[in-house]
């Protein structure tokens, strides 16, 4: 990072989520010490992965611009964060089973779509407040109410079938 | 195929459904419309026998849509009302307006 004459950085590196890496702090810096604890308590508490996180360029003595717009920076991204994690609620699986059972009866052209559904009503019911048992429960029943009818109608046309073959071959002989 | 006036109450339903929600009805979405106005919520399994039906009269034609983190990655399945489609329906409904002409149903049956 170079600092321009006002001590303020220049060509600052973008921060992201990939970019951040580790914190190197340049020894020996007591004060900065304290402060890069609360930067990672900080970035505990806003849920992001201690482990992968934070820069990877070097806070030396003397680059006190650098560090605020670093911490602010960082400030930026935890709230961001914060807003897509409240946006997005983390998901639950469906019920294995039934989602199996449905995807061993239906034709491969509509299971894809039909299990994407299923699991559109299961999600959007646990996040009206429904709980999961419920919504597990109500996913057993679409399921098994989903694959009725496309079974009738695929015996139906599977019977049609067996009628014209059967009709075919009294024609034949 | 069907002939355009033995349209069933349900293809006639999910028709109108897709063209009030052309060009991004799907399973849910054509489900959704018709229980906000029918009442009436129909499983998604019949839902996709009647498209699959109306698929193969000619009537529907589908196309793959984009994949959401809410539907566990899979992809939507559009569906669009084709010109034999829109001549089906309009044939159904006039059936059934002319069945309709100048009768009083209110208090018929009384």
């Amino acid at each position: 990072v170079s600092i321009d004459s006002n001590n303020r950085p220049r060509d600052f590196p973008p921060i992201s989520e990939f970019f951040l890496r580790e914190i190197v702090v340049a020894p020996p810096l007591p004060l900065w010490d304290a402060s890069i604890k609360e930067i990672k308590e900080r970035l505990i508490e806003g849920d992001l992965d201690n482990s992968t996180t934070v820069l990877d360029f070097v806070i030396t003595p003397g680059q006190n611009a650098t560090f605020h717009i670093f911490e602010q920076r960082l400030l930026d991204i935890m709230e961001k964060k914060a807003i897509e994690k409240k946006a997005s609620p983390k998901t639950v699986d469906p019920p294995r089973i039934a989602e199996t059972l449905v995807s061993v009866c239906l034709p491969k052209r509509r299971r894809d779509a039909i299990l994407g559904d299923l699991d559109e009503d299961f999600q959007n019911r646990l996040a009206s407040g429904m709980t999961l048992a419920r919504a597990r429960r109500l996913y057993w029943g679409d399921a098994l109410h989903s694959i009725g009818p496309l079974l009738l109608a695929m015996a139906k046309r599977i019977g049609l079938i067996g009628v014209l073959a059967d009709y075919a071959r009294r024609f034949l002989h | 195929v069907a002939k355009s006036d033995e349209l069933t109450l349900i293809e006639q339903q999910m028709l109108l459904a897709i063209i009030r929600q052309h060009p991004i009805a799907y399973g849910v979405s054509i489900r959704d419309e018709i229980k906000a106005r029918t009442g009436k919520e129909y499983p998604l399994g019949s839902i996709y026998a009647v498209l699959e039906r109306l698929e193969n009269y000619g009537m529907v034609v589908s196309r793959e849509g984009e994949a959401t983190a809410v539907r566990g990655g899979r992809k939507k399945l559009h569906f669009t009302i084709t010109g034999a489609g829109r001549k089906a329906l309009e044939a159904s409904l006039a059936t059934m307006d002319a069945m309709r002409k100048g009768l009083k149903l209110k208090g018929a049956f009384a």
